[in-house]
């Protein structure tokens, strides 16, 4: 049956994928750029992995964070190692190979942002229905990613309040945790019960399956995506097994 | 009314258990980006983020009164370290530490609160398990560079990774941080929480 809703298709706003494509996408770069080693073959299918979050960025339209990311990622592949051998072994276990390490994940961690950046609460929900995920695993995660704008937002009020009241700067560390921390958790935790109150109004703890206005389908966007992502894995072991 | 008082766990503890989750993770997140930031810092992060985040973890095992709910938080927790490309370490060693942490708490009955302080610094070494992957990164790039660097350069990375203390260090690191800051938790919560009515 045609239906405006069956023919929704995910836009510009969700990347043009399914979430759970995203989701695969996310876990692939993950994998592989941690897991492979970064020799043989496997040199070529990091950069390619790499590559992606620049499309991203590109098709969302943030031109210079693309140009920002690629410059972050090409310096912490040269420059810390031509630096190295001229550090002494303490510095270079306790910091340069640690600035090494976590820029090396700075794939993983734009892939995470742009997950959760382009996939609604009820987009997520929706898919983690569809994989079969329990109620005890979909309902903490969706409301902790519900929670996280509100945590900002609510912090940020709380500064300038305190601010009017001149107090609880980072002067005073211990001020600053009783007089920002304390009146935070305060206003999350009646923020919580309200939420939670309003959730099961509307059918949370309902037994049953839950509908939901989210059209979710694997288009030829997401069967390509995921061809990729399968071929990243299969390169990966089979660097792995044979050395490639 | 029955569905409510139900052994198993309500829509509204996993809603807690969420919130509790996301205040966790920012803490965590916006502490090790300010330890991150000055070099030889990076490896006092376990303390400080267990310390600092003392004060809601223990308003959230106070909280609780049925079993599960710590599990929940550090799963959902290791499973967002993965897909923030942080390692798997945290979900593994995240599941075992809140398991303990279940069993503890239970053993208190959920209301004995300095057993509720050790269950909290417990799952802090859990959920530092990422410091692995630091470390061992760390390794790997300086053996990959000393490959090149001749024999003499070799012996004395080879003589650093010798110190086999590092890891134990960092993980007792944290369950300190954790046992400070779960003390300096109850301290608050008597002063704020229990008499404004939130507990």
């Amino acid at each position: 049956m045609e239906t405006v809703l069956r023919n929704t298709r995910p836009g510009r706003k969700q990347m043009f994928l399914d979430p759970r494509s995203k989701l695969a996408l996310c876990l692939t770069v993950f994998f592989v750029t941690l897991a492979g080693d970064g020799m043989g073959i496997m040199k070529y299918v990091q950069v390619v992995l790499a590559v992606i979050p620049i499309i991203f960025f590109l098709i969302l339209g943030k031109v210079w964070l693309s140009v920002y990311y690629t410059a972050l990622y090409a310096f912490s592949m040269t420059v810390p190692y031509l630096l190295a051998p001229h550090l002494p072994p303490v510095v270079n276990l306790l910091f340069t190979g640690i600035i090494v390490v976590s820029t090396q994940m700075i794939p993983a961690m734009s892939m995470f942002c742009f997950l959760v950046i382009t996939t609604s609460v009820p987009e997520f929900v929706a898919a983690m229905d569809r994989m079969h995920m329990p109620r005890v695993v979909t309902v903490p995660v969706s409301s902790m990613f519900r929670f996280f704008p509100t945590i900002a937002e609510e912090s940020s009020a709380i500064r300038d309040a305190m601010r009017q009241r001149k107090t609880g700067s980072i002067r005073q560390p211990m001020e600053m945790m009783e007089y920002r921390f304390v009146p935070l958790l305060m206003s999350l935790v009646s923020i919580g019960n309200d939420l939670s109150a309003s959730a099961l109004t509307r059918g949370l703890d309902a037994p049953g399956k839950r509908t939901s206005v989210c059209v979710l389908r694997f288009r030829a966007v997401d069967i390509l995506v995921l061809v990729f992502c399968a071929a990243a894995v299969a390169l990966l072991i089979a660097s792995q097994a044979f050395g490639l | 009314m029955t569905r409510t008082q139900s052994r198993g766990l309500t829509g509204k503890d996993l809603m807690t258990a969420g919130l509790f989750t996301a205040v966790y993770l920012v803490g965590y997140v916006v502490i090790s980006c300010i330890c991150g930031v000055v070099p030889f810092m990076a490896m006092t992060m376990q303390f400080f983020s267990s310390l600092l985040l003392g004060i809601p973890m223990m308003l959230y095992f106070a909280k609780i009164k049925k079993f599960g709910m710590v599990l929940i938080t550090y799963t959902a927790n290791g499973l967002l370290m993965i897909l923030l490309g942080l390692g798997a370490y945290s979900l593994l060693f995240g599941v075992i530490c809140a398991l303990i942490a279940e069993f503890i708490l239970k053993a208190g009955n959920y209301k004995n609160f300095n057993l509720a302080v050790l269950a909290y610094a417990i799952t802090c070494i859990g959920a530092n398990g990422n410091a692995i992957l630091w470390v061992s990164g760390s390794e790997e790039f300086l053996a990959k560079t000393a490959a090149s660097m001749g024999q003499e350069y070799l012996d004395t990375v080879v003589g650093y990774f010798s110190n086999w203390w590092v890891m134990p260090a960092i993980f007792l690191s944290a369950f300190i941080g954790g046992l400070l800051g779960g003390f300096i938790g109850k301290k608050v919560l008597r002063k704020h929480f229990v008499r404004s009515g939130v507990l």
